[in-house]
């Protein structure tokens, strides 16, 4: 940090205590200059000169300009010249800009270019607004208006630096300047991955939401013959702004009582973006992002952005259903927990509690998942209780448990991930599954020389971006991870001081690792023996290394030893306890973490306290007023097994549609078959809810309050945005309501107060409380009971024996080998757009308009050997069953590799294809073992993916949004330099 | 034993039972709003007799529609300088300063009670009385505040800003723009006839022989 020293601020000398810009240090003094162009996210572009002040005599930018020791700042001079200066840069913004705020339906008190013409008591303006000729660009997600656009640049910066998808530029060449999408066609022909990240940081009306179109405003839905005369009249009478701008506040005023802006938190991936979300009785205007938001800030993907139609879909369930036979009939609550009520007692009487099982959702809120546990264990008397993430990151949980103690991100996205001086990901297809934390290492790597290192089998986006790409074969990272740790200790280049302090069991460990030399690595994973020798020189050379890594690791049958390897090599290189360093196992829901974390497990209460601790369960058992069991239950892939095996004959499962999403569907679709009584809760008739005997409407996280905890442990609050729809209710209400019906006696009103009790007995969150997590306001866990939270992980100790981590010994799991018949492997996962199977993406009408549904990856060699084509249908067999489906040619995928994403539920589902096969240490799904053989259906058909999709555009990389073709154009002089001469003149 | 089924038979909902339902709630409604309902009646009767109703009835109706005609009609009428005039009155009205206006209006007020009080023919008229009443302090008084303010409306207010709609800043603009070209303009056909003189006064030399 550098000295404090002074300048001279209009006049008075002043204290300046670090370095920053002459923009800031005003604005902490509070004499903000007017700024358009300046954003807090995206830092000073130097595009609108409104922010113009003197430095030592001379006119300069504020926001660009660093403060220097003995610098004399002026923002007010005897002579107005900084504010001429000024006016000068806000009537070129005018004359691009159209000024009729009251029909306008950006005009809801946040316009900034209708703030700053207020603020500088602007009257009028001497170049008059004139149009680019040129239409307003238009898709179903976003539109764009030239005659609106100030060309502040934010868009440009947005897209090239902050999400870095580089598809916007401004063309300075033209004679008119203004927003171009890759090569200046139109915005569905681009590489627009419509993240909506230039609407959310445009100034003005020009980038915006079309849900806001002509819905935002009351005098904005006028026919478009009367729009342009109505424009023109106001211009008429309006013999000055003040008018105009006091008519448009008070209407501005009036939208606060009919838009309700709430916040909440995003329900699709881990990363846990929060925003507000603007609503008109059910209708979403839009997503409005906060720089406050404190994992995203303002970033989305397309699907926080747009993809909520859902939560109004005519499909959602909004009445309880009861099956008859062989259909279902709708019916009131009262005769569904009459039934359920009836059910579980019977079974329980008869079969005793572990008869059932309950399966909880990683999309439902902490509460919810607190309350389902305590239905199982504290009502039920069963420990039968899981959650989703048994399909995806236990095992990635257990190798942290094995060797640092806690299963969560060391660090967070901001401070950590994107401070790094390397990151390695591993199985992890991070710009679509995670795509707000992937732009955060794009944005460090291409501004910031962040080091990207990927191993992949799939050459998805991160992977084309990567310094070094690596594809070891299917199954084997284990391999060259260990073989990279070796191959660092051979060298010495281990942390001797950090393994000394921190780690036990260091010799066995290294000892365990004299099989995976360099040539032993070649030969399992196929990756060359400099690529090893890179990765480990790379980790050597920086200061911090992150490790990111998600399903391609996990969802392998040794997916806990893989995880335990990659804490192993942070280890050696002392990569934990400093900022920049650590595991981060990418969680792929919006509550994964937080399911497991609040006790939906079959060993563990929340806070992974186990159940066979007897002082746990004894707090537990006060609290409740009951007796717990202390025998560990059943997991889902056991809870499966025991259907079959007649031992579990009743199953409540709430917001998981198990039936398409767990590996080897037909053994679970048969097994559901099997249950006596089968209880489903979901927002949507699933392909789960086919099976039930009753099905349970539920409210998706818009209709309720709750809380989640994202991939950095960080607990953000959800506010309720809208009623639930029909008849359907929140899920802790629901669970509430059966628990009652089996004389629980629970009052819960509001979820803090189920909150309250959780922290209450759980010491990891003991200080976590509404009150604390108010607003934007997080904590990340543990929390103590004063509110201190944890933002890194690991600071002082480990919490395991004598504080310290230790190093885990783990072998090598074979892929299960499929033989020779089955000659193609199929990787698989997530898109972009959709999520998971689709049951809430498909219901937005612009997602699928661009990716209408599933299709298979074929590389160009395999594609030309077997006659296959885009549109081309084929039959993939294994020894499990088959999908049907059509195909794209892509480089993406390499020779014999197949990528199927998982977003359909239809024929084309991967899950009729994967396997029982499991993680060893946790059933976890081994999901990317997938071998299969296919045949070609039908060789010519249309494309599953249209033109108009982003995967088909061209990006146009630069950095920042080129103002230096600006300055270079014949008709642009800076404002300080007119003002300059107009001084001379006189 | 439940096997995969998608169908879903709807409730089907008895449409008295429901009918009486939403009555009931009417009524309901009704009973807690009866004074306000009351006093609204009878807004509306009036409404009706005066047939208000029904050309509210009718302008909403056809609300797209006349919007446009009557905001077509204000662009293409005076209707806009009207009201561009009565914001150019209340402009005027706060450009007044209040505080040294008052003192004038109470001298004007004082000058006109005694103009009122006058009688024609009740005084001796006569050069000689109003050279007296140039005499009186008064009337001197009354006099310089006059010719302040006629040394006012002589004052230069060219430079001042005028009060103009955007659109008549924009014309004036640009008709400053084409004043600025007719002046290029105007100086351009010099350059080319010098050029052009210039190039005919090379013609011979092309044809040269050598």
């Amino acid at each position: 940090m550098s000295m404090p020293f002074d300048i001279m601020l209009n006049g008075k000398i002043q204290r300046v205590e670090e370095q920053e810009t002459i923009r800031g240090y005003l604005e902490k003094q509070n004499i903000e200059p007017p700024s358009l162009c300046y954003h807090p996210s995206l830092g000073a572009l130097e595009t609108c000169d409104t922010c113009i002040v003197k430095v030592n005599g001379e006119f300069e930018r504020a926001c660009s300009t660093q403060l220097k020791p003995g610098d004399v700042i002026e923002t007010e001079t005897m002579d107005d010249e900084v504010h001429e200066a000024q006016l000068i840069a806000m009537d070129r913004v005018l004359g691009n800009h159209e000024l009729y705020c009251t029909v306008c339906d950006f005009n809801n008190g946040n316009c900034e270019i209708h703030n700053t013409v207020k603020e500088m008591k602007i009257e009028h303006q001497e170049t008059p607004h004139t149009s680019k000729d040129s239409g307003v660009q238009w898709n179903a997600f976003y539109r764009y208006d030239p005659d609106q656009c100030i060309l502040c640049g934010r868009c440009v910066e947005a897209c090239q630096d902050l999400q870095v998808n580089e598809t916007l530029l401004i063309d300075w060449n033209l004679e008119r300047p203004r927003v171009i999408w890759d090569n200046d066609t139109t915005i569905d022909e681009s590489s627009c991955v419509n993240c909506g990240h230039c609407a959310t940081v445009c100034p003005c009306n020009a980038m915006m939401e079309v849900g806001m179109e002509g819905e935002a405003g009351f005098l904005t839905n006028m026919a478009k013959e009367t729009f342009r005369p109505m424009v023109d009249v106001t211009k008429e009478v309006e013999t000055g702004y003040g008018s105009l701008m006091t008519v448009s506040d008070v209407e501005a005023q009036m939208r606060e009582e009919r838009i309700e802006k709430t916040k909440t938190v995003c329900t699709y991936c881990g990363v846990g973006c929060s925003f507000d979300i603007w609503t008109k009785d059910r209708e979403i205007l839009k997503i409005e992002p906060s720089v406050d938001a404190p994992a995203n800030g303002v970033s989305t993907c397309v699907k926080g952005k747009f993809g909520w139609d859902f939560v109004n879909s005519e499909e959602r369930l909004t009445k309880p259903l009861i099956r008859e036979g062989d259909a279902f009939r709708e019916t009131e609550w009262e005769e569904v927990l009459d039934l359920i009520e009836g059910k579980f007692k019977e079974k329980m009487a008869q079969q005793g509690s572990d008869a059932l099982g309950f399966i909880s959702s990683s999309k439902c809120t902490n509460e919810e998942s607190y309350l389902m546990q305590k239905l199982a264990r504290g009502v039920i008397g069963t420990n039968n209780i899981d959650n989703c993430s048994r399909y995806c990151q236990s095992p990635a949980t257990m190798g942290l448990w094995r060797t640092v103690g806690y299963g969560g991100d060391s660090g967070s996205i901001n401070d950590d991930i994107a401070q790094a001086e390397l990151i390695i990901t591993v199985g992890s297809n991070t710009a679509e599954s995670h795509p707000v934390l992937a732009t955060r290492v794009k944005r460090a790597q291409k501004l910031h020389g962040q080091k990207v290192i990927v191993a992949d089998l799939r050459k998805h986006e991160l992977a084309d971006r990567a310094d070094l790409f690596v594809q070891p074969a299917p199954g084997s990272d284990l391999v060259w991870l260990s073989a990279v740790t070796k191959y660092i200790i051979d060298q010495g280049w281990q942390d001797d001081d950090f393994l000394e302090q921190h780690v036990n069991d260091v010799e066995a460990y290294m000892e365990s690792l004299d099989k995976y030399t360099l040539a032993y690595a070649e030969e399992v994973t196929g990756m060359t023996r400099d690529e090893l020798i890179e990765i480990a020189t790379s980790i050597h050379e920086a200061k911090t290394t992150s490790i990111l890594w998600a399903m391609g690791v996990t969802q392998h049958g040794g997916g806990s030893d893989t995880s335990t390897a990659i804490s192993n090599l942070l280890l050696i290189t002392g990569n934990y306890m400093k900022q920049g360093a650590g595991a981060y196992p990418l969680r792929g829901h919006n509550n994964v973490q937080g399911a497991s974390d609040f006790g939906s497990m079959p060993d563990r209460f929340p806070g992974y306290q186990f159940v066979t601790d007897d002082e746990v369960r004894h707090r537990f058992e006060k609290s409740w007023d009951t007796e717990l069991s202390v025998e560990p239950g059943l997991n889902n892939h056991e809870m499966v097994d025991a259907i079959h095996e007649g031992k579990l004959e009743v199953l409540y499962l709430k917001g998981e549609d198990m039936g398409i999403v767990d590996s080897n569907i037909n053994y679970v679709q048969s097994a559901f078959e099997k249950l006596d009584f089968f209880v489903v809760q979901d927002i949507f008739f699933s392909k789960t809810c086919e099976y039930a005997d009753v099905v349970l409407p539920a409210s998706p996280s818009l209709e309720k309050d709750g809380t989640f905890v994202n991939t950095e442990r960080r607990f953000q609050r959800l506010y309720k945005a809208l009623n639930p729809l029909g008849e359907s209710k929140p899920d802790w209400q629901i669970i509430k309501e059966i628990a009652n019906r089996l004389d629980a006696e629970w009052h819960y009103d509001h979820p803090g107060e189920i909150m309250d009790e959780a922290a209450s007995l759980t010491p990891m969150f003991a200080g976590v409380s509404y009150d604390r997590l108010e607003g934007y306001d997080s904590l990340q866990w543990p929390v103590a009971a004063d509110g201190t939270d944890t933002p890194l992980l690991f600071e002082k100790e480990f919490p395991l024996p004598e504080g310290k981590a230790r190093l885990w010994p783990v072998e090598w799991t074979k892929p299960i080998d499929f033989g020779d018949e089955y000659d193609l492997h199929v990787n698989n996962g997530r898109i972009l757009e959709h999520f998971h199977e689709g049951n809430m993406t498909y219901k937005s009408e612009a997602i699928t308009g661009k990716t209408p549904g599933v299709f298979l990856e074929v590389s160009p060699e395999l594609a030309k050997e077997r006659g296959v084509e885009d549109g081309t249908k084929v039959r993939l067999l294994s020894p499990y069953g088959k999908v049907k489906v059509s195909c794209i040619v892509t480089d993406r995928v390499s020779g014999n590799q197949l990528y199927l994403p998982m977003n359909t539920a239809g024929e084309g589902a991967i899950n009729y294809l994967t396997s029982s096969h499991a993680d060893k240490d946790t059933d976890t799904p081994a999901y990317k073992e997938v071998s299969v053989k296919m045949e070609v259906l039908e060789p010519k058909g249309e494309s599953p993916l249209t033109k108009m999709n982003h995967r088909y555009g061209n990006p146009q990389p630069q950095i920042g949004v080129g103002v230096e073709k600006k300055w270079a154009r014949s008709d642009y002089v800076f404002p300080g330099d007119i003002v300059k001469g107009r001084r001379s003149y006189k | 034993m439940a096997k995969s089924t998608k169908v879903i038979h709807k409730m089907e909902n008895d449409p008295n039972a429901r009918h009486e339902q939403e009555i009931k709630e009417l009524e309901q409604q009704l009973l807690a709003h009866k004074e306000s309902l009351n006093e609204l009646l009878s807004i509306l009767d009036k409404l009706n007799d005066q047939e208000i109703l029904n050309i509210l009835n009718a302008g909403l109706g056809q609300s797209d529609q006349i919007t446009q005609r009557i905001i077509t009609a204000v662009k293409d009428t005076d209707a806009s300088k009207s009201i561009k005039n009565m914001l150019l009155i209340f402009q005027l009205l706060a450009a007044l300063d209040m505080e040294q206006l008052e003192p004038l209006i109470i001298k004007f007020k004082k000058g006109v009670e005694k103009a009122g009080k006058y009688e024609h023919g009740g005084e001796r008229g006569g050069y000689a009385s109003l050279l007296s009443a140039l005499k009186d302090p008064e009337v001197i008084e009354g006099t310089n505040i006059m010719l302040r303010i006629v040394q006012g409306l002589g004052t230069n207010v060219s430079g001042e800003k005028k009060t103009e709609s955007q659109l008549e800043q924009y014309a004036d603009r640009e008709r400053q723009l084409q004043k600025e070209e007719r002046r290029v303009s105007r100086t351009s056909p010099k350059w080319y006839i010098f050029i052009g003189g210039a190039v005919v006064a090379l013609v011979p030399f092309m044809f040269k022989k050598k």
